[in-house]
């Protein structure tokens, strides 16, 4: 009896114990996120105007703005879907509606998982190797599109498949039963079903390409430009290789201290936002279904 | 009497639909060719370097003076600058993330859940080159001063701020394998009299280990591939480190430092993409591992 | 709407009540151009064209015509199988199963889960082409034509034979869209004849007074029973020869179960359909096939299935000692 009761006590000590731990470790770690967010947001707060956002560099980038780097980091991060979202949807459809098991269908999976864990610097190798050097394209707006867009490739084609797998076979099968022929059933009964998942899916993969740096150091991105890109051939900036550049390779790192905030904050801002869109819009979607 | 030969039903297909599929396979196949594609364009452009150095000196000198003349290709130290970063960030993001995971599925209140889960995904959205300039910029003067050392660009620095970007991933893929332990199997443990600590330890994370090991797997591999972070805070100093405070550097800020500076076609250029071969084949390691768990995981 | 399609509503006023709808009622359903012309050689390649010529024969003066003549120039058994083996790869699904169904009846298909019972229904519309390594030998024919043939068409074949399937599965748009769906895939575009076809195909299923005010809304927020009676809908509006229905209430609470058998019993359609109650058998057909291990054990009228089958397992599963 005073034995149990003492194991029984024994128990509930570690078990708080046990838990308390497991909350202090998970909670301190969302409290040190929720702080470097706030820091980033207190320090770029102060850069951050709008001359800032809206003129370019001027004074060895000590003052001025960072338009050119918006304009390419936008500039790259859609031009990167318009590469990945018809491929990657595309590949996805084949997938979830056509493929039969068999060792094409291993192959493709295989190669698109594991494309999806290469590093995003050897992607800029690749794109180095091919586009600017083989094909000839050089440091521009279209290699690191290209780049990019094939770095997204996998994000986009796992998500869009995930979004067509969970749209029942029930919706094709009374298609065909109608009479529909299979690319009817796809294209008037599962695609409308699933392309609001399929874009979610695109939409975390457009912050992604907004955020990337290592692909672009070498395909795409210039340290200045003087005016907005005039053509697909145009070297660009971009706010993440801006930042690596005044923070690390500029003449006067701490006197464009400000500017590296401005720019974090902005970019931040950016891919967090499209992130925050497209989570809110796929919890929407979750809540709204009804199959 | 013998029977007529079944005969295999197969969908007829109209011409359009049969562009359709022919378009869609071509889609699939060109995704699927990205892979071959990039692992020619390496090891085609890795191959020239065969000329000036051989493998075994490659993967074994840990002498990098690509700009000497003549040069020399040692990857050795900069492959062990790459293991050092991740195995120590991994030291701290695997309990960590797993921690959180627990946290997150088993811990918190569904308030705190469904803020935090988002949250937490939405951390792993944070362009690394923006924590590398945290680490810049915080923890490396901060290292610097408390523990005075002569620079805080090094082993330590790069861990953290590299698990800080590996946590919320390994903490998201963690929450999904726990969430999927069937509901049942920890009401029965509850049910034979077990604490909550006890259901969670001894039936809900071990029915999920190959999901939370391929949780951890993938955490590191982003950690052995990132690029920015290490490149911003590990040094750059190519040499075999020896304690946490050694400055190192690793394979992938190697590239991304030296890319821009050589002469497509030199030797140098050659040696680099040995480098992204090195990196490619050690992160493809790290996936087909990730992917056998997994499937074992979905399996079981 | 609903004034707009006046003369056609009163003519199909019997149908909108489940109890006995005249047999007028269901040939005023039938569209043009979907008539069966059994007897003729040329039978296939009819169907063909008029499934081509689909949105022209819908035109709103075919609707309300005299179909009579074409809809029953069709006397001998609507659905005839002859002999037929089917296999999913290696597994020998149906064993020569052979067969006979009556034209405006409701057959009912009985046998223990794995028994081929589902797996025959989906060959009378052709839906086992989409299995991979689906093999078949023997002879179905439907309203006397070969479906199987060289010359066969499955989509028109499928627009021919309508199936409501086991879970209701609306597409997730507007009721009026899902029921438009077929009519649609076939070129009808002109919203006077849909908004006609709707009333039309909602009243035969018996739906039309629940939902005709919200036609805009979409059919996933309606109640189980009401959503599979808008997929009967759905497929009552290519006004199919005959309808295949895979285990059609097993998702249903007994009250709409209730409300479906009812208006099977008062469908006067050739309706095939697939169960696992046997009491829902019993009630609703006319006739019941008894499957066992891929074999038809009997067949025969329901009555005498339930009161004195002529088989020993025919015996055994519907006393209950097996299934």
């Amino acid at each position: 009896m005073f034995l149990t009761g003492f194991a029984l006590k024994d128990r509930q000590t570690r078990e708080a114990l046990a838990l308390w731990a497991i909350r202090l470790l998970g909670g301190s770690f969302l409290l040190v996120m929720a702080a470097l967010v706030l820091y980033l947001a207190v320090q770029g707060a102060g850069a951050i105007s709008w001359e800032f956002l809206t003129q370019f560099p001027r004074d060895s980038m000590t003052a001025g703005g960072i338009w050119p780097a918006i304009v390419g980091t936008f500039g790259l991060a859609v031009g990167s879907m318009v590469v990945s979202i018809p491929l990657g949807f595309g590949a996805a459809i084949y997938l979830a509606e056509y493929a039969r098991p068999g060792p094409l269908l291993t192959a493709v999976r295989l190669g698109v998982n594991n494309l999806a864990g290469v590093p995003s610097v050897v992607f800029g190798l690749f794109g180095l190797a091919i586009f600017v050097t083989f094909f000839g394209f050089g440091r521009s707006l279209l290699s690191g599109c290209l780049t990019l867009g094939i770095l997204t490739l996998p994000t986009v084609t796992a998500a869009a498949e995930e979004s067509l797998r969970q749209t029942p076979a029930s919706f094709r099968e009374a298609a065909l039963a109608l009479g529909a022929n299979r690319w009817q059933a796809i294209r008037q009964v599962v695609l409308p079903a699933a392309l609001p998942g399929m874009l979610t899916g695109a939409i975390l993969a457009l912050g992604r390409a907004a955020g990337e740096t290592a692909p672009i150091i070498f395909t795409a991105s210039a340290a200045l430009t003087l005016d907005e890109p005039e053509s697909i051939f145009s070297e660009v900036m971009a706010l993440p290789t801006h930042i690596f550049n005044l923070a690390t390779n500029g003449a006067h790192i701490e006197a464009t201290r400000p500017q590296q905030f401005g720019t974090c904050l902005t970019l931040v801002a950016l891919v967090l936002g499209l992130s925050l869109f497209a989570l809110i819009l796929r919890a929407r979607l979750r809540k709204g279904r009804k199959w | 009497m013998s029977k007529e030969e079944p005969i295999l039903l197969t969908p007829k297909l109209s011409p359009t639909e049969k562009g359709a599929q022919f378009f869609f396979l071509a889609c699939a196949i060109v995704a699927l060719g990205q892979m071959f594609l990039i692992t020619v364009f390496l090891l085609a452009e890795a191959g020239g370097l065969l000329a000036t150095v051989s493998l075994p000196e490659f993967l074994f000198s840990k002498e990098w003076y690509p700009t000497y003349r003549p040069p020399e290709f040692g990857a050795l130290a900069l492959i062990l600058g790459s293991v050092a970063v991740t195995i120590c960030s991994s030291l701290i993001a695997a309990p960590v993330g797993l921690a959180l995971a627990v946290y997150l599925s088993c811990l918190a209140g569904r308030r705190v859940r469904e803020l935090a889960k988002p949250a937490v995904e939405l951390m792993a959205g944070i362009p690394s080159v923006v924590l590398g300039f945290i680490g810049l910029v915080v923890v490396a003067p901060f290292l610097q001063e408390t523990l005075d050392l002569p620079t805080g660009l090094n082993v330590l620095n790069a861990s953290v701020i590299l698990a800080v970007m590996a946590i919320p991933s390994i903490a998201s893929l963690g929450e999904d394998a726990l969430t999927a332990v069937p509901r049942d199997v920890q009401d029965a443990s509850y049910a034979l009299g077990a604490t909550r600590w006890e259901t969670i330890f001894k039936v809900t994370v071990p029915a999920a280990t190959s999901g939370l090991s391929t949780a951890v797997i993938l955490g590191l591999g982003r950690a052995l591939g990132e690029t920015l972070v290490v490149l911003m805070v590990a040094g750059g100093a190519a040499q075999i480190p020896t304690s946490i405070f050694d400055s190192v550097r690793p394979l992938t800020a190697t590239l991304a430092a030296e890319m821009g500076e050589t002469a497509i076609g030199s030797a140098h250029y050659h040696a680099l993409f040995a480098l992204g071969v090195v990196l490619f084949v050690l992160t493809m390691a790290f996936n087909l591992l990730a992917y056998w768990l997994g499937r074992r995981w979905r399996r079981g | 709407m609903v004034a707009q399609s006046g003369p056609i509503g009163e003519a199909l006023g019997a149908a909108g009540a489940a109890a006995g709808p005249s047999r007028d009622a269901r040939e005023g359903l039938a569209l043009a151009g979907l008539a069966v012309g059994g007897a003729e050689a040329d039978a296939a390649g009819e169907a063909k064209a008029s499934a081509a010529n689909g949105p022209k024969g819908q035109a709103p003066g075919g609707l309300d015509g005299p179909l009579a003549a074409e809809g029953a120039a069709f006397e001998g058994p609507i659905i005839e199988a002859v002999d037929v083996d089917f296999y999913y790869g290696a597994f020998h699904a149906l064993k020569g199963v052979s067969l006979a169904v009556k034209a405006h009846e409701v057959t009912a298909l009985i046998g223990p889960s794995g028994c081929g019972k589902s797996t025959f229904l989906k060959l009378l519309n052709r839906m086992n082409d989409f299995v991979p390594g689906a093999r078949l030998s023997g002879e179905i024919k439907v309203a006397g034509r070969s479906i199987y043939g060289p010359d066969s068409d499955p989509v028109s074949i499928r627009r021919l034979v309508g199936m409501v399937f086991q879970r209701p599965n609306p597409f997730p748009k507007s009721i009026y869209d899902n029921i438009c769906y077929g009519p649609r895939l076939t070129g009808a575009r002109k919203k006077a004849d849909l908004d006609v076809l709707v009333e039309k195909a909602l009243r035969a299923a018996a739906l039309w007074d629940d939902v005709k005010d919200k036609l805009a809304k979409s059919a996933l927020e309606l109640s189980g029973g009401q959503q599979q009676r808008v997929c009967i809908a759905r497929a009552l509006a290519l006004s199919p020869e005959i309808l295949l229905m895979d285990e059609p209430t097993s998702a249903l609470d007994p009250i709409a179960t209730a409300k479906v058998e009812e208006w099977i019993k008062g469908a006067n359609l050739s309706i095939v359909i697939v169960t696992h109650n046997m009491q829902q058998a019993a009630r609703v057909s006319d006739h019941t096939a008894f499957f066992y291990m891929g074999e038809l054990v009997e067949f025969g009228p329901t009555m005498e299935i339930f009161t004195r089958p002529r088989e020993l397992r025919t015996e055994n599963y519907i006393t209950g000692r097996f299934g």
